[in-house]
């Protein structure tokens, strides 16, 4: 769920890495990295909203507000 | 004689990954607030609960873990016929 406009908040930031002329290899447009929910969140508050057992299995984390979707921006990739 | 694996194999076995896995992040979440009661109670429902759904499943299929840690040696002695962990 990568959304290009950049003022609303993403948890997938991009740079444009620096291409010099004596670069073999062809750009590479956008890089992207991965500002997790844990980096904004200092100390954990208590009574955080949970998911149900299964459900915190297959996503990997009990709690609601630490849930960190994962969806490889590169997939689209052309260059 | 192999034990059959049936369905319920993998309920109960999804239901006890699930609950450790909530113990997991419970006892993680208890090293850094203690004092939290509600947390510490459900930490207590679950190991409660999780003991419970492991007795079921070696009252069926064997112990899950060796040495007398699960003390439910299940039907009989044949941990080593059964079908291996990885190969359920």
């Amino acid at each position: 769920m990568y959304n290009p406009n950049l003022n609303q908040f993403t948890p997938i930031k991009q740079y444009k890495p620096f291409h010099s002329t004596f670069d073999p290899c062809p750009p590479l447009k956008r890089k992207y990295y991965r500002t997790p929910p844990n980096l904004y969140i200092n100390f954990q508050p208590p009574n955080l909203e949970q998911f149900p057992p299964y459900e915190a299995l297959m996503k990997g984390t009990l709690w609601k507000a630490l849930y960190d979707y994962y969806e490889n921006p590169y997939k689209e990739r052309k260059s | 004689m192999v034990k059959q694996i049936d369905d319920e194999y993998y309920q109960l076995m999804r239901q006890i990954q699930a609950v450790d896995f909530v113990l997991v992040e419970l006892t993680l979440y208890l090293d850094t607030h203690p004092d939290d009661e509600n947390a510490l109670k459900q930490f207590n429902q679950y190991s409660a609960y999780s003991r419970q759904v492991k007795q079921v499943f070696e009252g069926k299929y064997g112990p899950l873990m060796q040495f007398g840690v699960s003390n439910n040696p299940g039907p009989r002695w044949d941990w080593g016929s059964g079908p291996w962990p990885w190969q359920v």
